[in-house]
């Protein structure tokens, strides 16, 4: 009798298991996908950090990440649709848009973050007749460095010139003296400072045109009812943001650093000492950008004649979807 | 006898008698001094008279004389003939210098007007030029930068595209792995149906109820429905892959386009920044030419001006000035002639009215002169009688003034005495207790004296008040000091402040309260007491440090407060209390609840380790049993089949066969070799998990706060055992355990969690070593037991690195630990020596050799005290 009792809750078992098996498996299969485009920046980290810690428990989403090396190469991306998601510029989100790429700008998680480093002098007033180097002219960078140079009586092409400087050739063009400044995110600015006797110099941050890159998404994913992923995605995204600040003020971002290394790569010491000390200000909270932010920026492209379409900011725009995952969030 | 010593009445007396004779003294003496005087003043001024008239008689002869010949040559005319021949020699040459003058002048403000303009002119020309010259170098250089910034760009958007480039390999060498992935998988989905095929096939015709035909329909139907598959299979492979590759190639084309799309932009907006540039330096060039031409020839045209206006003017005004010089040369000659005329005519006139004039002006001098002789004797004589007077009256106020010093000196002898008492009177009133007044035998003198005895008196009262004030402050068991606002510098310290400090109170008085502060400077110290003077705080009480005459440190709070004392200057007074002993505590306190917190830690995960070996001690205790009953029940079904065997033997060939055959498939004879085994193998395990839960169950058990006698041997064993996985991998325990080992009175909780920390210690020492120099051998952990006299010792050592020496003395500190963060709080060997030492009144000590290891020995007295008890 003990044996047959064995052997049927033995079978029941086994029972019990395959049909966990199934549910699970068939949960995974009715996950969507979400693509995430990413460059490796130190500004980008709360994309980075939210796959490390919540991927495991997303109940809605699978999530890919996608490495690129420029926001060229990322728009692109975003362009041709081969990822849904991704944090740009926002001069490239208005040029895409402009294009009448399907995108919508849903928000921001990060302010700063970028460093104005030249060699051997922390004065600005040196930078006249300099060439400084810019992620892209198409970048926020450009854009705030305009803004303050010209606040600073500098004139484009007579007192400064900018010039466009991919991310992994920018150390030994500046070490080159092929450029004598450069204005790029984290951690590129501690690099020059501890690889190419760079010196930060102390940019006053310009009244306009002050938020950093936005998270854009393709509207093709949000209408497939594919936005309680996003919404899932998002609440990720601000747990991230709580866990890097509190990471650099109570832990002097070692957890983040060590997180980084398998997508980012840098050395654990660049990036501690780069978030502890918050160089270029960098702050990882999330926001909502206006209508008038874009306005601004979108006033500086005609102006530089970058764009000559004109952008229904009011659609481009939905913050809708971030509002409520804060909401969420604060709720819980 | 002295002047102090007379009496006021004898002193008036004196000075009465003293003015009379000086008075009379001097008016004799100015009497006789006049009389001289007079006398000597009349004859010299009669003299002197005389004098004067013999000089004026001698000039007016002289006179009469000159005026005589002087007629007679202003009657002749040959001075006006002179003038005229003078004026018309003057006019001459000052024609001829009217003429060089005009003409100079404009010849040279022409010529400095023309050297101006020239130097003007070269100076313009000269910057135009260089302007010009400079302004295409800057063209030339700013073109170089801008070919540079061009050649830059060139260069970027090669890194860019190369970037581009290798990042799409990259996605497309990940983008075939995963293909691969997908062949790998798709090959065995591909197999596993051919398979199931196959198995479907075998039995099917293995089936009596299929006949031939129709297993070869099911083949060729399966194997069209497989082939379908395979194809379908195939079909969304590539589709995935071409799906994949498309996407990659359009992410390629797309960046591509981009970058050629930005660089366009990049150097056309280099270019048009360029051409900007240039276009507006050189039209600021072109303009400043132009303004410079300009210039040159308004200059040249201005100059031409100014030479024909002075040429015009020229020729006006020398005309008009030899026309004006003629003219007034001429009414100058004619009026010579009529002056000469008229002068002729009045020589004669002039000569007899002068010599006339001058016979009456002698004869008036002369009657002029005896006047003044008159007068001036009478005058003399008036003059020595108002001397006399002014003498007189002079010699009398010289006297009244001396009187009145020496009765104003007389006065002061007797005013002084008691303006000095006054003054003594109100010094002692404000509290001035030093000065003293002069003794004598006067009334000033008796009074002085009397005060000054008063004054004694007074001061001696108040020393002996003030004593008792600083005695009171020296029983004081804080520290007070006080110093001057001003310069900091102390002016009291009482006997608990000198203590403190070690410096003598001299010593003391001549620091300032920021040499023993050595957190603050001058400046900084008073900027902080200064909201203490202007009263906008009464009092601050704040944290610091003294440093005392040894140079120690040492903790303290004060609390200072500026008090004004009535009628005098205010001061700082400080309170100093050394807050040691209380920082001490404080430590303690912080060292006791980390402590505490770390055991009440350690007591939930006794709590979590008894339950869970609650939790395994159930079904280990019924899978112990079934095991039993297996072994049972195979003993009866071994004497079964052994049976079965024996019957088999016994039976014939044909009616055995299937037994056998039956014996065979369930492949007895391997059963029967291996169950045993297999049933005593699961035995031995279940046993090993009832004793590791055991050990957890007595290791985790409630902790009792009072003694009782444990057999040490047991409580290693039970340690050993919980301790397990920890050791088992990487270290061999040998065991040395003393057998007439008595009893230990001790916490036997307590006792295994020090053993605990110990042998974990020792397994992450020897785990360090193999973790460095990888080997094949374990490492060893020896524990011994002994008894010596009235102690028994434990002896732990370890096969580890050893502990250097730079930390040996440390490894007994709280939170000291040499272990990754998070691995290690550094409490464990703080608590084994407190359990042994504290707790136990036992020692706790360590041998250690770098490279050969460590031994911790430890020793527990056999009689406990009511203290450790306690």
């Amino acid at each position: 009798m003990k044996i047959k009792h064995l052997i049927v809750s033995s079978l029941l078992f086994i029972v019990m298991i395959f049909s966990s098996v199934s549910i699970y498996a068939n949960n995974t299969s009715r996950k969507i996908l979400l693509r995430i485009g990413y460059i490796p920046l130190l500004p980008q980290l709360p994309l980075i950090v939210a796959n490390d810690r919540d991927r495991f428990n997303y109940k809605n989403i699978k999530t890919k990440l996608f490495r690129y090396s420029s926001f060229t190469s990322i728009e692109a991306a975003i362009r041709v649709n081969a990822v849904d998601v991704a944090s740009i510029p926002i001069p490239i989100a208005l040029s895409m848009a402009a294009d009448g790429i399907p995108i919508k700008i849903i928000g921001a998680f990060q302010h700063g973050g970028t460093l104005l480093v030249s060699k051997n002098t922390a004065d600005i007033n040196t930078l006249k007749g300099k060439v400084i180097g810019v992620p892209g002219l198409d970048s926020n960078e450009h854009i705030q460095l305009m803004e303050t140079l010209s606040a600073n009586s500098f004139r484009y092409g007579f007192d400064y010139t900018t010039i466009a400087i991919p991310f992994d050739s920018a150390l030994a063009n500046f070490k080159a003296d092929r450029v004598n400044a450069l204005y790029l995110p984290e951690p590129y600015g501690s690099m020059a400072i501890g690889e190419a006797n760079g010196v930060a110099v102390a940019v006053p941050a310009p009244n306009n045109c002050q938020t950093g890159n936005v998270i854009v998404v393709r509207t093709d994913f949000l209408k497939t009812g594919k936005s309680i992923a996003i919404d899932e995605w998002l609440k990720s995204i601000i747990r991230s943001c709580r866990f890097l600040e509190n990471d650099i003020d109570y832990f002097s971002a070692r957890q983040t650093a060590i997180i980084q290394k398998t997508s980012f790569g840098y050395s654990e010491v660049l990036v501690t000492s780069s978030l502890k000390e918050r160089r270029g200000g960098i702050r990882f909270a999330v926001h909502m950008p206006t209508v008038n932010t874009f306005s601004e920026y979108n006033r500086k492209l005609i102006e530089l004649k970058m764009t000559r379409s004109t952008i229904d900011l009011n659609t481009l725009l939905d913050v809708s979807l971030l509002e409520r995952a804060m909401k969420s969030a604060r709720e819980k | 006898m002295k002047l102090s010593a007379l009496k006021i009445g004898q002193k008036a007396l004196i000075m009465i008698i003293f003015l009379m004779v000086v008075v009379g003294s001097s008016i004799t003496v100015g009497i006789i001094m006049l009389s001289k005087t007079s006398k000597n003043t009349v004859l010299a001024s009669i003299s002197k008279k005389f004098v004067d008239i013999q000089n004026i008689s001698v000039a007016e002869f002289n006179s009469a004389e000159k005026v005589a010949r002087d007629g007679v040559a202003e009657a002749s005319g040959i001075g006006s003939l002179d003038k005229i021949s003078a004026i018309a020699l003057i006019s001459q040459k000052d024609f001829s210098q009217v003429v060089q003058n005009e003409i100079g002048e404009v010849s040279n403000n022409i010529n400095n007007m023309l050297g101006k303009q020239n130097k003007s002119t070269n100076q313009q020309l000269e910057e135009a030029l260089k302007l010009a010259a400079n302004s295409i170098s800057e063209i030339m250089a700013f073109d170089n930068h801008s070919l540079n910034i061009l050649a830059n760009e060139a260069i970027f958007d090669l890194d860019s595209q190369n970037t581009a480039s290798i990042e799409s390999l990259n996605r497309f060498a990940t983008n075939l792995a995963m293909m691969k992935e997908k062949l790998w998988a798709m090959e065995n989905e591909n197999n596993t149906d051919i398979d199931s095929l196959l198995i479907t096939l075998i039995v099917n015709f293995d089936d009596p109820a299929y006949s031939q035909e129709q297993v070869l329909d099911f083949l060729i139907t399966g194997f069209d429905a497989l082939k379908d598959k395979i194809a379908r299979r195939k079909e969304i492979f590539f589709e995935d892959v071409l799906d994949d590759f498309m996407l990659q190639e359009k992410v390629v084309g797309e960046e591509f386009r981009l970058v050629r799309r930005k660089a366009h932009y990049a150097i056309n907006r280099e270019l048009t920044s360029s051409r900007n540039i240039q276009l507006e330096k050189s039209t600021a060039i072109i303009k400043e030419l132009l303004r410079q031409q300009s210039a040159i020839s308004t200059n040249i045209n201005d100059s031409a001006d100014y030479v024909r206006k002075v040429i015009k003017r020229l020729n006006s005004t020398i005309q008009k000035k030899l026309q004006a010089r003629g003219k007034n040369t001429g009414e100058q000659i004619s009026r010579q002639v009529e002056t000469t005329k008229e002068i002729a005519r009045n020589a004669n006139n002039k000569v007899a009215e002068r010599i006339r004039l001058n016979t009456e002006k002698a004869r008036f001098h002369f009657d002029t002169v005896i006047k003044d002789s008159q007068t001036v004797i009478k005058a003399n004589l008036n003059q020595a009688t108002r001397q006399t007077i002014f003498f007189s009256i002079s010699i009398i106020l010289i006297c009244t003034g001396i009187a009145m010093a020496l009765g104003m000196a007389l006065l002061r002898a007797i005013t002084d005495p008691i303006t000095k008492v006054l003054g003594f009177a109100e010094e002692m009133s404000k509290g001035n207790l030093t000065g003293r007044l002069p003794e004598g035998k006067d009334e000033m003198g008796q009074m002085g004296g009397a005060l000054n005895t008063m004054a004694d008196e007074i001061f001696k009262l108040r020393e002996a008040q003030l004593n008792s004030f600083n005695q009171t402050l020296d029983q004081l068991l804080d520290c007070v000091f006080m110093f001057d606002p001003d310069n900091l510098q102390y002016t009291y310290v009482n006997r608990r402040a000198r203590e403190h400090t070690g410096f003598s109170s001299e010593e003391m008085m001549s620091m300032t309260t920021v040499q023993i502060k050595p957190e603050y400077t001058h400046q900084s110290f008073k900027k902080m007491i200064s909201p203490l003077i202007d009263g906008s705080i009464k009092h601050l009480t704040y944290l610091s440090e003294h440093r005392n005459k040894n140079g120690e440190q040492m903790p303290v709070e004060i609390l200072v407060q500026y008090v004004v004392p009535p009628d005098q200057k205010g001061k700082f007074v400080e309170i100093v209390r050394d807050i040691s002993e209380r920082k001490k505590a404080e430590q303690e306190k912080e060292k006791l609840q980390a402590r505490l917190l770390f055991a009440q830690k350690m007591e939930s995960v006794g709590q979590l380790a008894a339950g869970l070996a609650h939790e395994i001690n159930t079904p280990a205790q019924y899978l112990g049993s079934n095991i039993d009953f297996l072994d049972e029940a195979y003993q009866d079904i071994a004497e079964f089949m052994l049976s079965i065997q024996s019957i088999v033997q016994d039976k014939p060939l044909n009616q055995s066969a299937k037994i056998v055959a039956a014996l065979e498939l369930a492949d007895w004879d391997y059963l029967a070799e291996e169950i045993p085994s297999a049933i005593d193998q699961s035995r031995d395990g279940v046993k090993r998990v009832a004793a590791i839960v055991l050990a957890m169950k007595k290791f985790s058990h409630p902790a009792s706060t009072e003694m009782a006698p444990v057999d040490i041997n047991s409580v290693i064993a039970t340690t050993l055992t919980v301790a397990q996985s920890e050791w088992k991998d990487i270290s061999e325990i040998n065991t040395d355990y003393s057998d007439n080992l008595p009893l230990v009175p001790c916490l036997e909780h307590e006792m295994g969690q020090v053993l605990l920390n110990i042998i974990m210690n020792a397994t992450h020492a020897i785990r360090e070593v193999l973790t460095i120099q990888p080997s094949d051998q374990k490492g060893t952990i020896h524990i011994s037991t002994a008894l010596k006299k009235d102690r028994i010792e434990i002896r732990i050592g370890d096969s580890g690195p050893g502990i250097p020496e730079e930390i040996c003395a440390r490894i007994f500190d709280p939170f000291f630990t040499t272990k990754d963060v998070g691995s290690g709080i550094g409490q464990g060997l703080t608590i084994c020596h407190d359990v042994i030492t504290e707790k136990h009144g036992g020692t706790l000590d360590f041998k250690t050799e770098i490279g050969k290891g460590t031994v911790f020995i430890i020793t527990l007295p056999l009689k406990s005290t009511n203290n450790q008890l306690s």
